[in-house]
């Protein structure tokens, strides 16, 4: 390979790797452009003081804060509930399982994986019909529904995510604890899984991402445009996605829709919020094990 | 001159790995105390005849063994694959360091006290004080006694395998297996770990690989050529 060939693939190579920054940059500035100046209190609050909302004395109806409260719950009762059995999976199929186990896994998981949310929202859907004709009045479209859905639609990416990290452990790396006598779960536990934190967190953050944005399983499963502050897990709720979605479709007048692009702006923040969480989480546990 | 019981002895030992056969029908009877070496030409499976002792190729899977492997441990000799001897105690009597060192990434105090945290032993004290003990014993602990608290990844090739030695005699073995401990190492680091074989000669049986001729004259009670599957005493 000559020299201007090989510049020329690094120079395509940094382009490449610029490009999605740059969209990212244009998106977030387009947010800020049109729904920069809706960003106020009165956006999450209304006319409710925000005290008075966060501890519960008054009902905001017309902000986005049980929205907020909504998605944000709704994406912690997900991770619950994905977040063990995904690393498990991973384990499972890193360690543990034998050749066909691990192709015939994998393939099962490649394929939830690829399946349209959709499609497992209507399933969570024909869940909720079934639950309220074996339990009238008890059950329907609610939070947990929407959770175990959404739980399901991330626990590949988190299965594979946690496969890959662990299969990208060096065999040095590997055998230096069943060397000094360290049993398959001790090496697990306290050398592969350790040393591999960051992928992992990094796979995490993905199914955070993917359990946020996600508004075909909700709309499906329990997510209401207007439903207020949700009292229990089995309670119909709002949720930023489903509110964004709700008025780019249907809104009335440019000030509606400047609060749908504040809308994006506020969960576009609180993603990014559970990410920097994570990433604190990493790097405390990566200090710890490192020092 | 005293004499030494048998540390290691295999009868009519077979192995295969990976289709390959590495061994065939050896039959050998070891000395505890001694430094032995093995040598032969690199892919030969030198490094997995000593993974037969500690058991290490299971890791892997594929191998194929045949035969008997009896080794000395706690006073008696164990048939390490027929007497259910539980693996992890096997692996904390029979050390391994391998050609590439590799230290954990973690601080130098936490790779020492890593194989007595796998026993579930936490006082601190006594993880301390053997831990200086063994940094003493590879001439290390005047070199990195006053950071203890740095990421080993941190130390020279030299410095980090003497931790893993280190960290390898934290469990006492009876029986240290060294898989061209020296390769990866300046003039200077090769003495000191052989400096550091010759301390444990009489205590702990070694048995080592080794590409180097030299070393083999300098430290080797005896010297096994593995060609053709089978061992063949040149020293």
């Amino acid at each position: 390979m000559n020299r201007a060939t090989e510049r020329g693939l690094t120079l395509l190579c940094w382009l490449c790797g610029l490009l999605p920054l740059a969209i990212l940059c244009i998106v977030i500035c387009y947010l800020l452009v049109r729904g920069g100046s809706s960003l106020n209190l009165a956006l999450i609050f209304d006319r409710v003081p925000a005290m008075d909302a966060l501890l519960g004395h008054q009902q905001v109806f017309d902000g986005l804060f049980p929205a907020l409260c909504g998605t944000t719950m709704l994406v912690l009762l997900t991770l619950a509930l994905a977040l063990i059995p995904g690393l498990c999976g991973g384990i499972y199929l890193a360690e543990y399982a034998s050749p066909l186990e691990r192709r015939i896994l994998g393939l099962l998981f490649d394929i939830i994986a690829g399946l349209p949310s959709i499609v497992i929202g209507l399933a969570g859907f024909s869940l909720s019909i079934l639950l309220h004709r074996l339990f009238p009045g008890r059950f329907g479209p609610c939070m947990l529904l929407s959770a175990m859905a959404l739980a399901f639609l991330i626990l590949p990416y988190l299965v594979r995510s946690t496969q890959a990290a662990l299969n990208s452990i060096p065999q040095s790396l590997r055998i230096t604890g069943p060397a000094l006598g360290a049993s398959k779960l001790q090496n697990i536990l306290l050398v592969l899984l350790p040393s591999r934190i960051q992928d992992i967190i990094g796979g995490i953050i993905l199914a955070i991402g993917r359990a946020a944005e996600d508004t075909a399983v909700i709309m499906l499963t329990g997510a209401v445009a207007s439903a207020g502050m949700f009292r229990s897990l089995l309670d119909q709720y709002e949720a930023l996605p489903f509110y964004i979605y709700y008025i780019s479709s249907q809104y009335t007048d440019a000030e509606e829709l400047q609060r749908g692009f504040g809308a994006a702006l506020v969960l576009f923040t609180l993603c990014g919020l559970i990410f920097l969480l994570a990433l604190l989480v990493e790097q405390g546990f990566s200090r710890r094990w490192k020092r | 001159m005293p004499t030494f019981p048998t540390a290691i002895s295999t009868q009519q030992l077979s192995f295969r790995y990976g289709g390959v056969p590495i061994l065939h029908e050896v039959d050998l009877a070891l000395s505890a105390g001694k430094i032995i070496a093995i040598t032969g030409p690199s892919g030969i499976g030198k490094s997995t005849l000593l993974s037969i002792f500690n058991r290490l190729w299971e890791e892997n899977g594929d191998g194929r063994l045949q035969g008997q492997v009896k080794l000395r441990l706690d006073g008696s000799m164990v048939d390490i694959y027929q007497d259910a001897y539980p693996l992890d105690t096997l692996r904390r009597k029979v050390g391994m360091v391998f050609q590439t060192p590799n230290p954990l990434p973690m601080s130098i105090a936490k790779n020492l006290a890593f194989p007595l945290r796998l026993m579930h032993i936490k006082d601190k004290g006594l993880i301390t004080t053997k831990s200086e003990e063994m940094l003493r014993k590879v001439h290390l602990l005047d070199e990195v006694g006053d950071r203890l608290q740095a990421n080993a990844t941190q130390l020279s090739g030299g410095q980090q395998q003497r931790l893993c030695i280190a960290r390898s005699l934290m469990l006492e073995q009876e029986i240290l297996l060294l898989d061209e401990p020296t390769s990866s190492l300046d003039r200077q680091g090769c003495l000191r770990i052989e400096a550091l074989l010759h301390e444990l000669r009489g205590t702990t049986t070694i048995l080592m690989v080794t590409h180097y001729q030299d070393q083999v004259q300098r430290i080797a009670d005896l010297c096994y050529e593995l060609r053709e599957g089978r061992l063949h005493q040149t020293l």
